[in-house]
């Protein structure tokens, strides 16, 4: 499975940028687990990149080695050609965020956000000056004097972010820093950092398993999968264009049908039917996979419908309807559609209905196997 | 929970025996320290061996009284007279401190000038003052299990109780004793700030800087834990001593640097050097308990932020675990201020407090002052502890649940180098003072003659060619290992019953939760912060007569050595299976319930495999104990029933070390066999209950 790069959506926006940090061939291991597998990643400068992928697929291995806190196997890493393989981890000054803040427990929130000023013999008064301005940036100025087991989570989340911050770091990575807390603050914080993040200018590596998280807050995603990159690319490229049938069912919701491409470009779909008026530049003969998403299927009665399918059930989402079908083509489908167009429908679980898919809109995705 | 009748009767016999064997004994030292002796009037000395008399058999007593008047030396029968007379209200124009045929003549004068019946009255008296003057311990002795201790011991003194704190303050006024505590205070600050120290540079050898072999060396370093008493004190006089293979055999005889009589190790330097070792494993334990859940994270942060290794354990590693370090400081300092038996064995010249104790109950049996003495050792340690509860705020070293290791944060090479030295070299003293011990059962005379021999195992005298030896038959029956099959015997009683009652309180208390279950708790676990000493000093005090009936005392029995190592180490499986029980929700209980279980098949089915573990770890602790203790068990010993520790304690301040090694020898290779058998039975359960 090679890295897909789609290099038309990256220039886009930043093309222009230098290349900041370079991490060539990373990889460690950890007994017999390959945690990363000969990665290269370029990262550019202010750029808001996010590393994303299921549990296990080596993000925090490799934001711990661009960290200096594990030692690569093999490969390099250079922040503006500056090679930094062999450089510890205190001389890099690179912010990082943990995943469970790894605030010092014995410090007030004021020497803990000062540590990195303290460590580098900051006069007091620049020292003062700092920990006001970052106070008033993650908007934590009253907490200034307590303990950090005196804070409720989402404190302890900022003042983590102030901290790392501290020193004016070449680098931000942060390793799930909302996983910790509930999710409704998640969501505030979550805008609340990147906003954050933008207005400081820092260049960000951003580790999460959510890829909701990734869609909103990166300007590149980077997915993972068993310790490689499998897909380099903006939100939107990654959302329309998934790489793979992994990427398309990890973000977003996806049904996933296997087929072969025709002679016409048509796919013919493991079922029997065949799909037409797909976008793909796969030759004939080439194993692929359709990935059908919610939103591309449309529900009408069933008279005069391209498709049938039969309602299985209904799932109220407040300002929507998702309805889970059987079928077409043998798929368990799935249809989104606003509340007014579901009442005017008329149906419930049970009724044969007629479906629509807007075929131009499909991914269709090549099969490593072949 | 609903409580039946059998569920009624289990709390009353936990109660019961926490308090009778826990709360007694303890309740019983701290009222006894504050009995202040008075001296007794001469009155009131004769009318008190008038009671006592009364425990003596009718005809016994008259005949016993008579002979110690007929047989009084000549000074004691002018003091006896004289104290007659003035009793009687005669005055004698002599007095006490007269030379003796002044007083003589005096008493005759005041005699002859009596009425006869008067005088008959008076000289009637005379044997029984007699005894009261000068008779007082040959009385006492003969009544060791039919009166109180503390009566007995203020008896003999001539002495009456009242409460107060005269005993406290005697212990700051009297000389001795003042030196005795001040060379305590200095001797536990001196070994608890090393043993801390040692224990934290080791724990973070093994924790943080992940030095090879590190399993071995904490294997090695947690060794005293289960050797037995005073071995390594035992094992520095066999190196360092006056006939130690290094300053006698190397220094003295072959190399003739020094004289191995002036030059040794005896003093403060050896006791510390011995409770350092000894005081090791609880150290070590609390402190890599608390490195290994401190969170690496926090670390990792310090590093991401610039700190340099410095910076990381002066922010972050030494400030985190600076509550454990104050735990470990104050347990050896209890410890090392509660610790008896290595002054006495290498630190001659050096008097210590508890040392003054031990004196008092076996020598002069001042009750009352040797358990304010014993309390006044336990003063500064809870002076400490207090100050370290004010100081650490428990939340703010709670690592939570989630604790990484902090593998981006790494010791610099010198520091893992240093750390692996201090590790090796740790290991390496502890291993050699265990071998020279083992090495010295199979020794003819250790210092003098190092041929091999078995005959410290057989109970006979190595060395009889040496006629002084074999002629001074000092101790003969001590010699072999009868004394380790006594606290075998000893071990495989409390054990089993030990980890027993130490479930049946875990359920009563955590389960039936009957009314007053805190205060059980409390007793419960009492033991474990009041030192031995205390413990055995309040069973001897409490058992002796209780309630001033002989016929239940429990001194000199085996059942009193088996109730004291079963109590005194109870709460071990009480905190195992407390810890089971809060891992398995109560719901189990009440699910078998549902299924028609009674409350004893309850127990039986669902609680009992359940504290399986608690239960072996329970017992082993307690075996352990049984084989290895010296504190408590050294005042409640007997000539029938003598355990191996006290006498290897007794042996190595003597001079039988040969004897004494043999002993030590076979008590270790009984405990590890025994540490083996229940890790390899508790693995083969496992595999059982997971097939
Ligand atoms: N210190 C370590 N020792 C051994 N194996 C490790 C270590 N750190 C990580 N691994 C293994 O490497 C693989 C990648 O782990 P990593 O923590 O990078 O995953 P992740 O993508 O961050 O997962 P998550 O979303 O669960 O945090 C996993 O299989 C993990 O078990
Ligand atoms: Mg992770």
């Amino acid at each position: 499975m090679g890295v897909d790069r789609r290099a038309g959506a990256d220039t886009l926006r930043m093309s222009s940028a230098p290349v900041h940090l370079r991490c060539a061939g990373f990889g460690k291991r950890f007994g017999d687990v390959t945690a990363v597998d000969r990665v290269d990643l370029e990262v550019t400068r202010g750029a808001f990149v996010v590393l994303l992928g299921a549990s296990g697929c080596g993000k925090t291995t490799l934001l711990r080695m661009i960290a200096g806190l594990v030692e690569p196997d093999t490969g390099s890493l250079t922040l503006d050609g500056m090679d930094l393989t062999r450089v510890p981890a205190a001389a890099r000054n690179f912010g990082f965020v943990f995943q469970a803040y790894a605030l010092f427990p014995t410090k007030t929130v004021a020497d803990n956000i000062a540590f990195p000023l303290d460590i580098r013999g900051t006069g007091a008064d620049e020292r003062r000056a700092r920990v006001s301005e970052l106070a008033e940036l993650t908007q934590i100025g009253d907490l200034l004097r307590r303990f950090p087991h005196e804070l409720s989570g989402g404190q302890q989340q900022r003042v983590a972010l102030a901290r790392a911050l501290a020193a004016r770091p070449s680098l931000l990575l942060l390793d799930e820093p909302l996983s910790a807390l509930d999710a409704r603050i998640r969501l505030r914080l979550r805008k609340e950092l990147h906003d954050l993040v933008r207005r400081v200018g820092v260049t960000a590596i951003y580790v999460t398993h959510d890829q909701e998280e990734a869609l909103e807050l990166a300007d590149r995603i980077v997915v993972m999968d068993r310790g490689r990159i499998v897909q380099d690319d903006t939100p939107e490229g990654v959302y329309l264009r998934p790489a793979s049938r992994h990427v398309a069912s990890f973000v977003g919701r996806a049904t996933l049908a296997g087929g072969i491409v025709g002679a016409s470009g048509s796919v013919r779909l493991a079922h029997g039917d065949e799909l037409t008026g797909l976008r793909h530049d796969l030759s004939p003969g080439r194993a692929c996979a359709v990935a059908i998403r919610p939103e591309f299927v449309g529900l009408r009665s069933p008279a005069g419908a391209p498709y049938a399918a039969t309602i299985v059930r209904r799932m109220f989402m407040g300002p929507h309807m998702r309805v889970l079908l059987d079928g077409p083509f043998g798929l368990a489908l799935e249809a989104e559609l606003d509340l007014k167009r579901w009442a005017a429908l008329g149906l419930d679980v049970g009724d044969r209905v007629g479906v629509d898919i807007a075929s131009q809109d499909l991914v269709v995705i090549a099969d490593p196997t072949t | 929970m609903r409580r039946g009748a059998g569920a009624w009767l289990l709390v009353a016999f936990v109660a019961a025996g926490l308090g009778l064997f826990i709360a007694a004994p303890i309740l019983a030292v701290l009222v006894a320290s504050f009995e202040t002796p008075r001296r007794l009037e001469r009155n009131e000395l004769v009318t008190l061996t008038a009671t006592m008399l009364e425990h003596v058999q009718e005809g016994d007593r008259e005949r016993r009284l008579s002979g110690w008047w007929q047989r009084a030396r000549p000074n004691e029968r002018i003091d006896t007279r004289r104290t007659a007379l003035e009793l009687a209200g005669v005055s004698v124009t002599a007095r006490a401190d007269d030379r003796y045929d002044v007083q003589a003549r005096a008493v005759d004068a005041a005699m002859d000038r009596l009425a006869p019946e008067r005088r008959a009255e008076i000289e009637a008296r005379l044997p029984l003052v007699n005894a009261a003057l000068h008779k007082r311990v040959l009385i006492a002795d003969g009544l060791d299990h039919a009166v109180r201790a503390s009566d007995l011991a203020a008896f003999r003194l001539g002495q009456s109780t009242t409460m107060g704190i005269g005993n406290y303050a005697r212990i700051l006024k009297d000389e001795r004793l003042r030196v005795a505590a001040l060379n305590a205070l200095a001797l536990a600050t001196t070994s608890a700030t090393l043993v801390t120290a040692l224990a934290f540079a080791l724990a973070y050898a093994i924790q943080r800087a992940r030095v090879p072999g590190a399993q071995a060396i904490r294997t090695v370093a947690l060794l005293p834990l289960v050797s037995p008493p005073v071995l390594v004190a035992f094992a520095l006089l066999l190196l360092f001593g006056r006939q130690g293979l290094v300053t006698f055999g190397l220094l003295d005889q072959t190399l003739g640097l020094v004289d191995a009589n002036s030059f040794n190790i005896y003093g403060f330097g050896g006791i510390v050097a011995a409770q350092v070792i000894g005081l090791l494993p609880p150290a070590y334990v609390v402190i890599d308990n608390a490195l290994a859940r401190q969170d690496g994270a926090l670390e990792e942060a310090a590093v991401s932020g610039g700190a340099s290794f410095a910076d990381v354990l002066r922010h972050v590693t030494l400030p985190m675990a600076a509550p454990a370090l104050a735990r470990a400081f104050i347990i050896a300092f209890v410890l090392s201020m509660t610790d008896f038996g290595n002054p006495e064995v290498v630190g001659q010249g050096y008097p210590v407090l508890a040392g003054e104790i031990y004196d008092m109950i076996i020598g002069t049996r001042e009750f009352p002052l040797a358990a304010a003495a014993c309390l006044s050792l336990l003063g500064p340690g809870l002076a400490l502890y207090l100050l370290a509860e004010r100081i650490f705020d428990r939340r703010r070293y709670d690592p939570g649940q989630r604790v990484a290791a902090a593998t981006g944060h790494v010791v610099p090479a010198g520091i893992r180098h240093a750390l692996l030295a201090l590790g090796i070299s740790t290991a390496a003293i502890v291993t050699i003072l265990f071998l020279v011990v083992v090495a010295s059962a199979f020794t003819v005379y250790w210092g003098v003659d190092h041929r091999f021999t078995l005959a410290h195992f057989l109970g006979v005298r190595a060395d009889l060619q040496d006629q002084t030896f074999a002629q001074s038959g000092f101790g003969t029956r001590y010699l072999g290992l009868s004394s380790v099959w006594t606290s075998l015997q000893v071990a495989a009683l409390a054990a089993p019953i030990g980890g027993f009652v130490a479930l049946l309180t875990v359920y009563t208390l955590d389960r039936l939760r009957p009314p007053g279950r805190s205060a059980l708790g409390f007793v419960a676990l009492l033991p474990a912060v009041f030192p031995g000493i205390i413990f055995g000093i309040g069973y001897l005090h409490v058992f002796n007569a209780p309630l001033g009936l002989s016929a239940l005392a429990l001194t000199g029995s085996l059942a009193i050595l088996v109730l004291n190592i079963l109590f005194g180490n109870l709460f071990v499986g009480i905190l195992a299976g407390r810890g089971v029980l809060q891992k398995t929700a109560a719901g189990i209980e009440d699910a078998a319930a549902t299924l028609g279980a009674s409350e004893w098949q309850c127990f039986r089915h669902v609680v009992l495999p359940l504290m399986r573990q608690a239960f072996l770890l329970g017992a082993l602790f307690i075996f352990i104990d049984a084989m290895t203790t010296l504190s408590s068990v050294i005042f409640l010993v007997s000539g029938e029933h003598m355990l191996a520790s006290v006498l290897i304690f007794s042996q190595a301040t003597g001079v039988e070390y040969g004897s004494a090694a043999a002993k030590s020898t076979t008590i270790l290779a009984v405990v590890l066999a025994t540490v083996a058998v229940a890790f390899l039975v508790e693995r083969r359960l496992n595999r059982m209950l997971h097939q």
